[in-house]
């Protein structure tokens, strides 16, 4: 088609077709700036859909929108100026816009087989479906590069083309032999910097395959900005912490803090504090007791959670209670958004959060 | 799982254009947008005593309204429908630009690509509800 503008003359005809066109339909989708962006940049978008559920998403190299359908009250016309001159033919009605909703989709492991070895594949039953990690991608609704980050975090590894995620158990053997092959090597486990080829062959003697090792070096190394790897000590503590709280009903925060440093191998000492395990924790109310609280345990629904998490404990610090509302805040500042269903109010420098 | 690409080569070369003035009233396609209240309501069929033209010689079109604008202020619109609706409106910037989606239909709901074919930056809008022609 010739690209032109058209000016106006000073009035139209007006005209709509009585039928809309069968071979395709017109949508209209908002373009936000950071999609704007991706354009420009000609970077390549896609829409997927969920399989499970109706959603669409529209997504870049690494960024995932949701496609919100926002229905018009008013009628929309799509007018061309094209077919008849000085005049507007309505070719289709638009009853709906998508706007674009930045989101954050998890990658559904559910079914994806747990490896704890390699006895793990000549055990697995033949009733469990495996999938390829090409196939997990195209049937997840997220971009490339947040895929990738999400399946490193669950611990996610394809071998022999099947998906697995790895067992809690073997990530803590795994880190115990990498970092005492990092000290033994004399490397400075605080900044080092890691060749992670090399270090892949050196855990293989003690059972750790290559794919096991590139996701938990991906998933606990950090990649510097000059594309170096260095061991990411935070995550690495946070990992034995929630660990060690998995391990019994309740602690003393002192008998948790030295259980927590116990996991660590020999000669690994990083600074810990009980902070670094908040969105998996919740603290007892009058006493100096902590206990594990998985997110994923809680309801789905913000009223229900809210519920749930002051069954648990009559009161919570604002910054504890903060990674398990945090994602129902949407433009919301948490403090603002918790006041609909609880009281906050400060004591001394914290802010505590009570039920109504 | 259902993944089709986006195909947006059509709108490169104008994407960087500024903000038409308001003179302009379509995208450099010939599209743009008109919205008005409530329903409008146009015959399925041809029928007598209405005015029609046909569009890509397949299907027919009804006149529906005539609209004009302001001679001093191109951004004023009065769109009259029929001999009895009068309805004055405005030549609106979009906060945010919509793209134009063309969507094939096949039978079987699948789609390979989809092309976004325009980017729209205006609209004509009728926000209030009509007035009597005297």
């Amino acid at each position: 088609m010739t690209v032109k503008s058209t000016y106006t003359p000073q009035s139209f005809e007006l005209y709509q077709q009585l039928q809309p066109q069968t071979a395709y339909t017109y949508k209209l989708i908002q373009l936000p700036p950071e999609l704007l962006s991706c354009i420009e940049a000609k970077s390549p978008l896609n829409i997927k859909s969920s399989r499970l559920k109706n959603d669409l998403t529209l997504v870049s190299q690494d960024k995932t929108w949701k496609l919100r359908q926002m229905d018009q009250t008013d009628t929309v016309l799509l007018m061309d100026c094209n077919v008849v001159p000085g005049s507007l033919v309505g070719l289709t009605n638009l009853p709906y816009e998508y706007e674009l909703v930045s989101t954050k989709i998890l990658i559904d492991v559910s079914k994806i087989p747990v490896y704890k070895g390699e006895s793990s594949l000549s055990t697995m039953s033949t009733d469990i479906v495996t999938c390829s990690l090409s196939k997990l991608i195209d049937d997840t609704p997220i971009s490339t590069e947040e895929f990738y980050k999400e399946w490193y975090e669950v611990g996610g590894c394809e071998i022999n083309g099947c998906c697995f995620v790895i067992d809690d158990s073997l990530v803590t053997k795994f880190l115990h032999t990498f970092l005492t092959v990092v000290i033994s090597s004399k490397i400075d486990y605080k900044s080092g910097i890691l060749d992670l080829e090399k270090f892949s062959a050196l855990l293989e003697p003690h059972g750790f395959i290559a794919e096991v090792s590139n996701t938990l070096f991906h998933k606990f190394c950090r990649l510097n900005s000059d594309h170096k790897y260095t061991i990411h000590n935070d995550k690495i503590a946070k990992w034995f912490g929630i660990q060690t709280l998995k391990s019994a009903r309740s602690f003393d925060i002192d008998d948790f803090n030295l259980q927590w440093k116990n996991q660590f191998p020999n000669f690994y000492n990083v600074p810990l504090d009980v902070k670094m395990l908040r969105g998996h924790l919740y603290k007892t109310a009058g006493s100096s007791r902590i206990s594990y609280l998985s997110e994923s345990s809680l309801s789905s629904d913000i009223v229900q959670r809210i519920r749930e998490l002051f069954k648990l404990a009559s009161e919570w610090e604002i910054d504890d209670i903060a990674p398990y509302v945090q994602k129902f805040m949407i433009n919301k500042k948490l403090e603002t958004g918790l006041l609909k269903y609880a009281k906050v109010r400060k004591v001394g420098k914290s802010k505590i959060v009570c039920p109504r | 799982m259902p993944s089709v690409n986006l195909n947006y080569s059509q709108i490169l070369p104008g994407l960087k254009d500024p903000a038409p003035g308001p003179e302009v009233i379509s995208t450099p396609f010939g599209r743009s947008l008109l919205e008005i209240q409530g329903v409008l309501n146009v015959p399925k069929e041809k029928s007598a005593g209405l005015e029609y033209i046909t569009v890509d010689d397949i299907h027919e079109a009804v006149k529906f309204g005539k609209l004009r604008f302001d001679e001093k202020d191109k951004s004023k619109v009065t769109l009259l429908i029929g001999n009895s609706q009068r309805l004055v409106g405005t030549m609106a910037n979009l906060d945010t630009p919509l793209g134009l989606l063309k969507i094939p239909c096949n039978e079987d709901g699948s789609q390979s690509q989809i092309d976004m074919v325009d980017i729209i930056r205006k609209k004509i809008i009728f926000k209030h509800r009509p007035l009597p022609i005297m």
